[in-house]
């Protein structure tokens, strides 16, 4: 037969290309961001801020890194906030009403999340229900669960010990509860990245039918996913537990709207396929060390939304844009 | 009428189109032909005003033109009929013809009743029978390509291209198509084909270019002109035969067996396939053949029968159940459910061998040996002639017939022993269709037994041992190798 020539254009940029660019945006858009409020306030670039600034990421940071899972899908989990102080409610009871040791009582807190990542699971994978529509339903539930345990009353007076350990660190450089975070953060990239599941995962996220076709059980990885991402807002809860030195029911509310914005900042599209832990990571810093400027530079919170709302829209516009332009 | 004049594009530095010239009038048909990345799209797509020339003129009815943006190529009388089919699926036929040209009375609300007869009008002259008030997305795609022509047509252009419009139509549809082409030809329009059916080519075209490599090389008249001539202008050389010789590989024993096996629009029926055999399935779009194959694979319910490999009773529930047992099954749409195209192509050559966590990729811990992985995918590459700068390339970026490799070399990676093609070369250019006639017999000289689904009858003819021919859900014929299409025909 007659070789045939590579009359092939190259001129559309590779996955890894693209990839690479968002990152090195985003990357300087935090350094950026470092530089202009070093300059623009004495108390930031300090090594307390830093603590800081790293204790005000982890609860944030590892729900970022289970959102990233969802979002990769196509789907999206609405009910991360909830979660989140569901976890906190039940954990403190558990620990202050029913006397139950710490390790018990975080695995019950653990629990919380397990169970309404199966809840998400089952209806988003075997009942078919959109992602968006499932969670912002077992959003509503769990929210309500958590006001109707204790009436709406916080829950105080937690174990000795425990706001010590959301306190405390290594040194005066990384608090116990970023370490947490960051160990997550590293465990679940490498698991994304390097395992089966994780190709699973990008495979339903781009075609859920060519992946079902290739032999994958699609509706088990996605039903695997939800569980996986309700567990990792279980920890995220009982971080916040400890940072909030008790049980409260609204904690955390809102807060899936900072792990989306992130992920999609980081790269993720919300129709599935992309995303990566690290681009998510990194937005979750650019939206964290933007608020704590912020604060820092005494501007109100009013403005602070607004500033970062437009630091998202800005960073996905030119994602979008880059996007575009290699494609023509 | 349509003049191309010294036309030049590129890409990134790329020279995809280098001084085009030629000249279509008004009641001729001219035939654009070339391999994929020849250029037929990227000069079809200046023409419509989705690209600009770098150089060199356009020029409609001897007036030279530059085209902004597709409405004003619109505005010029110029009409394509794409092959991906762009309507929508929750709106009615009607309202899809008239989409982006809307009919409105004197209030300037929607005139429903003249909209509706103009549009009947259009399907009548036709010959088309279709119910214009029923949503566009019931129709399956063979269908909603006639009335992508319809869309066209009422938009009553002077120059019509068809980009590969018989990619999805059945032998009738195709011969109607053909008379309208005709008519078409007769009242006056200008008609640009492009397609890779090069019998179409030499049965309705009254001249013909022939790109390579972004070059003419040969602009003309198709007297005297068959199939061998345009392939040699399109590969710069003669191809020798088109289609393998047949050696027979079939064996004695039964590799796989269907018995008494249906559901839904499919009867229950029975067929058997040896190892080293191809057994090629004929028949109408809509008889049942994709349906069978679904449901053997899993991917849908059957509710009769059973299914053997090897002699052994089995239990195929999902498409995941049909990895493990061996069987592949490339899918008759790449987009839709054969490949993840935006993904690269390592990711999507190993992705079924993944899934069976194959020890070629897949280490301890549910881990992917990296090492291994780039292997297995280079080795694929290679061995299918699959054409990509680099493997880490999008899947989308690459042309028809190299995405239609990585998706049999997916298969063949997982080491499947049954494969079932499901219209194989739909929509691919002429060297790589050739190149996977050679991959199916060679996959069967190794034992492997295969069906290969196809409306494209000499497809079979020239590729399979035994053509099974199924007829609205049933199999009511079968020949052996050496039949004539007509046979076959009168069959379906």
């Amino acid at each position: 037969m007659v070789a045939q020539r590579n009359t092939e254009r190259t001129s559309n940029s590779t996955k890894h290309h693209i990839l690479k660019s968002q990152l090195a945006t985003i990357l300087i858009i935090l350094a950026l961001l470092i530089v202009f409020f070093a300059i623009g306030s004495e108390g930031f670039f300090t090594i307390k801020n830093c603590y800081n600034i790293l204790q005000q990421i982890a609860v944030i940071g590892i729900i970022t890194v289970a959102q990233t899972f969802v979002i990769i899908t196509g789907g999206i989990d609405l009910s991360q906030g909830a979660v989140i102080g569901l976890t906190t409610v039940i954990t403190a009871m558990c620990m202050v009403d029913f006397g139950l040791s710490i390790p018990i009582a975080i695995l019950l807190g653990l629990l919380v999340g397990v169970i309404i990542g199966v809840l998400n699971g089952l209806l988003i994978a075997y009942l078919g229900l959109p992602a968006f529509i499932a969670t912002l339903g077992s959003m509503s539930v769990t929210e309500a669960i958590a006001l109707l345990v204790k009436g709406g009353k916080d829950i105080y007076n937690l174990p000795q010990g425990i706001s010590e350990f959301a306190q405390q660190g290594i040194g005066n450089v990384i608090p116990n509860i970023a370490i947490i975070m960051i160990i997550i953060a590293f465990v679940m990239h490498i698991f994304l990245k390097h395992t089966c599941f994780g190709r699973y995962i990008y495979a339903v996220g781009s075609n859920e039918q060519s992946a079902r076709f290739s032999g994958v059980k699609t509706k088990s990885v996605l039903f695997r996913t939800y569980v996986l991402a309700g567990f990792l807002c279980g920890i995220a809860g009982i971080i916040m537990m400890c940072r909030m030195s008790g049980g409260v029911a609204i904690a955390g509310k809102g807060y899936q709207m900072n792990s989306i914005s992130a992920v999609v900042i980081g790269g993720g599209s919300l129709f599935g396929g992309e995303g990566s832990i690290t681009g998510a990571m990194v937005g979750a810093f650019i939206m964290t060390i933007l608020a704590n400027g912020l604060q820092i530079m005494g501007v109100s919170s009013y403005w602070q939304q607004l500033i970062t709302g437009i630091v998202l829209v800005g960073a996905v516009l030119m994602d979008t844009m880059r996007r575009k332009k290699n494609l023509n | 009428m349509i003049e191309f004049r010294n036309i030049h594009k590129s890409f990134f530095g790329n020279m995809v189109l280098k001084d085009i010239c030629f000249k279509v009038n008004p009641g001729e048909i001219l035939a654009l032909a070339g391999q994929n990345g020849a250029g037929k799209s990227t000069l079809m797509k200046i023409l419509s005003g989705i690209y600009y020339p770098e150089s060199g003129q356009m020029l409609v009815d001897d007036v030279p033109v530059s085209f902004h943006d597709t409405i004003e190529a619109d505005a010029k009388g110029i009409g394509i009929v794409y092959q991906e089919l762009s309507g929508v699926p929750h709106l009615s036929v009607s309202d899809n013809v008239v989409l982006g040209k809307d009919i409105k009375t004197k209030m300037h609300f929607l005139d429903f009743k003249k909209q509706n007869q103009e549009v009947q009008e259009i399907f009548d002259q036709l010959g088309v029978d279709v119910d214009i008030n029923r949503k566009l997305g019931s129709y399956p795609a063979s269908t909603q390509q006639l009335i992508e022509i319809a869309k066209v047509l009422y938009k009553t252009p002077k120059v019509v291209v068809f980009d590969e419009p018989t990619t999805s139509l059945t032998t009738r549809e195709r011969k109607k198509l053909f008379e309208v082409m005709d008519k078409m030809r007769e009242d006056g329009l200008t008609i640009i084909f492009i397609t890779h059916y090069l019998e179409e080519i030499v049965k309705m075209a009254d001249k013909c270019v022939v790109l390579k490599d972004g070059s003419v090389t040969y602009y003309g008249s198709m007297e005297g002109k068959g199939e061998p001539e345009i392939i040699s202008y399109m590969i710069g050389q003669n191809i020798g035969n088109y289609y393998p010789k047949l050696v027979e590989y079939t064996a004695k024993d039964v590799a796989l067996e269907l018995k008494n096996f249906g559901g839904g629009i499919v009867s229950p029926c029975d067929l058997k396939v040896h190892h080293g055999e191809v057994v090629g399935l004929a028949g109408l779009i809509g008889s049942g053949r994709t349906e069978l194959m679904h449901m053997l694979i899993g991917a849908e319910k059957h509710k009769y029968g059973d299914v053997y490999l090897n002699g052994k009773k089995v239990r195929i529930a999902n498409p995941s159940s049909a990895l493990e047992q061996g069987i592949a099954y490339i899918n008759e749409d790449r987009r839709t459910g054969g490949l993840n195209l935006t993904m690269s192509v390592d990711f999507n050559i190993a992705l079924s061998s993944i899934a069976k966590g194959k020890d070629n990729v897949v280490g301890t811990g549910g881990f992917i040996n990296t090492k291994k992985e780039q292997e297995l995918c280079a080795k694929m590459i290679e061995q299918l002639e699959i054409k990509c700068a680099s493997s880490q390339q999008r899947a989308l970026t690459l042309s028809g017939g190299n995405q239609q490799k990585i998706a049999i070399a997916k298969w063949i990676a997982s080491e499947a022993n049954i494969y079932i093609f499901d219209e194989p070369t739909k929509g691919i250019d002429v060297l790589t269709k050739s190149r996977i006639y050679d991959i199916i017999r060679e996959l069967a000289k190794q034992g492997a037994a295969i069906i290969v689904i196809s409306s494209y009858n000499p497809e079979l003819i020239g590729t399979c041992d035994r053509i099974e021919v199924m007829s609205k859900g049933n199999l009511v014929a079968s020949f052996k190798a050496g039949v004539e299409e007509h046979e076959i025909l009168l069959a379906q």
